[in-house]
């Protein structure tokens, strides 16, 4: 039987339980395009993740950006797959609001055999971007 | 450096002032954060948390977005306390390297400061496991700005 990737990751991504990193950012699928690998989710940050100034801690603006690149990461690969981040870099261009509706869009830059290289965007509604970040991870196929 | 306009206090008093702070913001407390040491000569913290299980991937092990905010928290603070509570930094770029799997429960993070200049801060910081084992290390650019909220 052959593996229906879309069914599987859109399964993943709406039907079940999330995650509960993925809840605590609130994480709700927007799109994703699993031949290109990249995917597009609406994020709703807690007041739980608030800094000193009243924003978001930076930490959490990583956690929402971490979670849309592993997951551009996972899809890249042929079958049910996850890919554990080995190092990730986020700049934090402007302060990111708690409490307010965020877009994320992660996806695979390259895909390679034993590296996976994403990126990621967190923009505001209006679509001014607020931070970017770039991983390197790895693949690991899962057994489901 | 802005520390001359302030008297310093002990590391002793410092460490008490954040643990007996009632104005901790909201992320200390998500963290489960508590400074455990201060030692302002060598611009250096110890934090130690306990995750809650919330934080959890599908795997069940801690997200790698919240291991950065223990990291971003712990630096953070750092400079705070380096500059005697007369700044605080913004976080520019961060980069983690993510070297071991921790589970949600407790974890320690120790912080130093590489350099706090005028216009800009280096800070790095490793997170360990409750065996000792060495979970993640960050580095991080910040530009430290007067901080009126605190002082």
């Amino acid at each position: 039987m052959s593996f229906d990737k879309r069914a599987f990751w859109l399964d993943m991504l709406t039907k079940r339980e999330l995650p509960k990193a993925a809840a605590f950012v609130g994480f709700e699928l927007i799109e994703f395009n699993e031949d290109e690998a990249w995917i597009k989710a609406a994020f709703f940050l807690p007041p739980e993740a608030t800094n000193p100034g009243g924003d978001a801690q930076g930490g959490f603006i990583s956690a929402m950006l971490d979670e849309v690149m592993s997951i551009a990461g996972s899809i890249a690969q042929d079958g049910p797959a996850m890919a554990p981040t080995l190092q990730m870099t986020t700049s934090y261009i402007r302060p990111v609001p708690v409490g307010v509706r965020l877009i994320g869009r992660g996806e695979c830059v390259r895909r390679g055999r034993s590296g996976i290289f994403t990126r990621g965007e967190l923009t505001s509604a209006d679509g001014k971007l607020l931070a970017q970040a770039t991983a390197s991870c790895i693949p690991r196929p899962m057994d489901w | 450096m802005s520390d001359t306009e302030k008297p310093r206090v002990s590391d002793a008093e410092m460490l008490a002032r954040f643990q007996n702070s009632k104005k901790r913001p909201p992320c200390s407390d998500t963290l489960g954060m508590r400074l455990a040491e201060v030692e302002q000569d060598k611009m250096r913290i110890r934090m130690d948390f306990d995750v809650p299980p919330s934080f959890a991937n599908p795997t069940g092990a801690v997200q790698g977005g919240f291991i950065s905010a223990m990291l971003d928290e712990a630096m953070s603070t750092c400079v705070i306390i380096a500059s005697n509570i007369t700044m605080t930094a913004p976080t520019l770029e961060m980069k983690t390297s993510f070297l071991r799997r921790l589970m949600p429960g407790k974890a320690s993070v120790e912080a130093r400061i590489l350099r706090l200049g005028k216009s800009a801060a280096f800070m790095e910081a490793e997170c360990f496991d409750p065996d000792g084992k060495l979970v993640a290390k960050a580095t991080a650019t910040a530009i430290p700005m007067l901080f009126k909220r605190l002082s």
